[in-house]
């Protein structure tokens, strides 16, 4: 039986002897680590995998390649991201290729063991949190699904270190942002990492007038956090990404979370769900909570 | 000075940093709120880190923090106060940096007094002694092994054997240490340099040939090479490779506050960025593979060509701690000629 490996390298070949795309975006396996590659029709396409370190949201590299036809291999975190950016009217659905994949759950970089590991071998406790939620390892709207589908295990329920954090007094959860804060170094990796947070300028760059100040502390880096999360609202897909990238490992995605299970309990809203959820934002139901405006 | 060699007893360390911790800011690997390894201020011996891993953020912010204070001003009535940035209360000594982040300061500084002398940073600098031990294995991702840096810069370097540490003592402030602590070091008199060479065939941190300084000449004609675009593509812009780097020094000068106080800071800002010298003007690398061929070029060819050795001392962070591992050794092997293969196999062939 051909391995996930080859069947994709296959699959890549024949978009592109076919003529279907411009650009194949997947993962590379080489110097020891699996990463996101842009590849073309001349590249060696070798090197093509999709294993439990492929861990990057490949729809964040779309942009940069707006004009032209792009193969890109979509695991579950890709499809919700696609269905969010296809409501915002940010993609050009007609030059994507969507390759399925069956998704085997991404280790946490943070959980690996030492030394050499049989990844494939890894149990939940290794997963990355949102693999533990994933509702559905096989991507849907595939239009080329590449390997044997596989079985998803029942979706995790509830929201680990959020309800740590929850747990915690006002006091002590003030003094836990402030020392996650006073780590981050401001380098936005988790906002250049989010496939959603596409602004061309970001209102951090913004100069003329500047609403952050370049400095670092613990004040600036809430700041510059608590509004990102408000401008995902209802639109983060919880890959975890930004708070895989950060260097500080300051787990970023706890303050998404709060919104995402307030749009879920009040609304009933998952963003991306399906290809038809519509933007929560423009959304209205007359029976929609109202209980928290002032 | 002439190096001198020492010895220092496995069992001395912890009365060495004990003591020091009376004369000096005492600066060593230690491991912050997350768990993360940092270099940071040890509550005691105990909270030492003695790992040959690098921390994230490398040893720099000692010489150039993050942001820091230039002029702070106030004005009350007619009377204006203007005070220049501090210098430093204390001595600092860099225990157990790593070789990587030592060697880094004495390739920074060539920036730093070129044209224009910059006291907040050469006054820091001055007060600072880096004590480094060298890493006893290659650590992930680095390539110090690739680059011909050497012990410049560093005053004194401890070489773990069996049992105690070899020290290499190299500068005036490295034996300014030895001296004040005489009692804890013994003078080394077997052949010191034949042991550091036997340490480091084990360590494998032994250079190997090709050097990627030899990559320059052909780096030099591959600024329009046509596999920069599809390679350098998946780079998302952050600073995260220029942050962790121990010689990456590129600030950015603003100004907070108002008319009547406020202060003018130097943050850290990076080439790779969206808004690099947009203060100025604007980024004028449209693209973000131009920006990353400007960090690689930068360090790989206009840093060595005006003043000597690369801008680079093979951490590897900026491949660890990459959100794509975008791997700079791979590209300047392949775009400077000493590897046929580009990494991850992606090229454009035309």
């Amino acid at each position: 039986m051909a391995t996930i490996k080859e069947e994709l390298q296959a699959a890549a070949k024949k978009l592109f002897d076919d003529d279907r795309v411009d650009y194949f975006v997947g993962y590379a396996e080489d110097y020891g680590h699996t990463f996101p590659a842009i590849l073309a029709k001349d590249s060696d396409l070798s090197r093509l995998t999709f294993d439990r370190k492929s861990y990057n949201n490949l729809a964040n590299f779309l942009p940069e390649l707006r004009g032209f036809r792009v193969g890109l291999i979509c695991k579950q975190c890709e499809v919700r991201t696609l269905n969010v950016l296809a409501a915002e009217g940010q993609i050009e659905r007609d030059k994507l290729v969507v390759v399925g994949v069956p998704c085997p759950a991404m280790v946490d970089p943070r959980k690996l063991p030492q030394g050499e590991a049989d990844l494939a071998a890894l149990d939940e406790s290794y997963w990355q949190e949102k693999c533990r939620r994933c509702p559905e390892r096989n991507t849907p709207f595939a239009d080329v699904f590449v390997g044997e589908r596989v079985s998803t295990p029942t979706p995790a329920e509830g929201w680990p270190l959020l309800e740590e954090v929850e747990a915690m007094s006002a006091e002590e959860r003030l003094a836990w942002w402030r020392e996650q804060m006073s780590l981050c170094i401001r380098c936005y990796a988790c906002r250049l990492a989010c496939p959603l947070c596409y602004c061309h300028q970001c209102f951090v760059e913004d100069n003329k007038p500047q609403w952050l100040d370049k400095s670092v502390g613990p004040e600036n880096n809430l700041h510059y956090h608590i509004i990102r999360a408000i401008h995902l609202a209802g639109r983060c897909i919880e890959c975890q990404e930004c708070s895989r990238v950060c260097p500080a490992g300051i787990p970023v995605d706890v303050l998404n979370n709060v919104l995402s299970r307030d749009f879920g309990e009040r609304f009933g809203y998952v963003a991306g769900e399906t290809a038809e959820t519509e933007p929560a934002l423009i959304q209205y139901e007359r029976d929609d909570k109202e209980d928290f405006i002032l | 000075m002439a190096a001198e060699y020492y010895r220092l007893s496995k069992d001395k360390v912890a009365e060495l940093f004990e003591r020091a911790r009376a004369d000096y800011d005492v600066v060593a690997k230690t491991r912050d709120a997350n768990g993360n390894l940092v270099y940071g201020r040890p509550v005691s011996f105990d909270d030492v880190a003695f790992v040959d891993e690098q921390p994230p953020m490398s040893a720099k912010a000692f010489a150039l923090p993050q942001t820091e204070t230039l002029v702070r001003y106030e004005q009350e009535g007619d009377k204006i106060r203007a005070d220049g940035s501090e210098a430093p209360a204390r001595d600092v000594l860099l225990f157990g940096v790593n070789m990587c982040d030592a060697a880094a300061f004495d390739i920074v500084d060539r920036v730093f007094k070129w044209d224009y002398l910059d006291d907040p940073y050469l006054g820091r600098r001055a007060r600072a002694t880096q004590f480094a031990l060298a890493c006893a294995a290659v650590q992930r991702d680095c390539f110090c092994d690739r680059i011909s840096y050497g012990e410049d810069g560093v005053d004194a370097v401890a070489y773990e054997l069996e049992g105690a540490y070899l020290v290499k003592v190299r500068t005036e402030k490295g034996r300014a240490l030895v001296e004040r602590y005489e009692n804890l070091f013994a003078v080394e008199d077997g052949d010191a340099e034949r042991s550091i060479k036997t340490f480091k065939e084990k360590a494998g941190t032994v250079k190997k040939e090709p050097m990627l300084e030899s990559a320059k000449p052909a780096l030099e004609k591959a600024f329009e090479h046509a596999d920069w675009e599809i390679l350098a593509s998946t780079c998302i812009g952050c600073g995260i490779c220029t942050y962790v780097c121990p010689t990456c020094h590129c600030f950015d000068i603003q100004d907070e506050g108002g008319s009547s106080r406020g202060r003018r800071l130097r943050t850290w800002d990076h080439c790779t960025g969206r808004t690099f010298t947009a203060t100025a003007a604007e980024q004028p690398r449209d693209r973000q593979y131009k920006r990353y061929r400007q960090r690689l070029l930068h360090k790989f060819w206009y840093y060595p060509e005006r003043f000597g050795p690369l801008l680079c001392t093979g951490c590897g962070r900026c491949i660890t701690y990459c959100p794509v591992k975008i791997n700079i050794k791979e590209l300047v092997e392949y775009f400077g000629g000493l590897k046929d293969t580009p990494p991850g196999g992606a090229r454009h062939g035309k």
